[in-house]
């Protein structure tokens, strides 16, 4: 709600919006008759956390990626699109627990993009770990952030020694270099660099 | 029902009336039984 009042969300319709310009498509309600879409909720407050909360300016922030940006939930980047720190938010706990679980599967390689469900590509929760883990290995990040309501977790990334090693850090985005100033206003594409 | 969920609840009743589509009985009370979780 703070973000609404201060402006860095707004809706339009049913269309949420963020301050990033490059935002996808992220609606509060569908299905009829309607269901709320939950898992805008924790995103909506973890967008909010990492501007007011971590002091990351704006424009740094991206939400929501288009697919030509792998559809990020969310990314802090460096004015140059290097992604720092990617998010990934989920609607319930439980959901975070089955990312960590299958991510494991895809710590030795680059599984690629996942294949559509229709031509046998992954599903469910491992489908969810597959694609995440596409996003760390092209992306790089640092951080590595997970939210759902009530719950945040944080992981230190390393990618040496062709591996990805996870190790687990404070959920505190505040706590992290994250960039906290920039020159200029124009808001980055996110770079790929694996 | 706090104020952010009574704001919640309304925020989200104007995306269904947008949408044109019927939000089912007990909606509000389904928000803020979910967000009291």
């Amino acid at each position: 709600m703070r973000g609404l009042d201060e402006g860095l969300l707004a809706t339009n319709g049913n269309y949420l919006r963020t301050l990033d310009p490059h935002q996808g498509t992220a609606w509060l309600v569908e299905g009829n008759p309607v269901h709320p879409c939950w898992e805008y909720l924790p995103h909506m407050a973890a967008y909010v956390e990492l501007i007011r909360v971590a002091g990351v300016p704006p424009p740094l922030v991206r939400f929501e990626t288009p697919d030509s940006e792998l559809n990020l939930d969310l990314g802090v980047l460096t004015p140059s699109g290097q992604t720092v720190l990617l998010g990934e938010v989920k609607a319930r706990s439980a959901q975070l627990d089955s990312l960590l679980r299958f991510l494991p599967d895809f710590e030795q390689a680059d599984p690629g993009r996942a294949a559509p469900v229709a031509r046998g590509g992954p599903t469910g929760s491992q489908r969810e770990a597959w694609k995440l883990a596409h996003q760390l290995w092209v992306l790089r990040p640092k951080v590595l952030w997970l939210v759902a309501p009530d719950d945040r977790r944080a992981f230190i990334l390393d990618f040496r020694q062709h591996s990805l090693s996870l190790t687990p850090s404070t959920p505190d985005v505040a706590g992290y270099d994250l960039p906290r100033a920039m020159q200029g206003a124009d808001t980055p594409r996110i770079a790929f660099v694996g | 029902m706090s104020e952010v969920v009574s704001r919640l609840v309304a925020l989200l009743y104007a995306c269904a009336e947008h949408l044109g589509r019927a939000a089912p009985e007990g909606f509000a009370a389904s928000i803020e039984a979910r967000t009291s979780e």
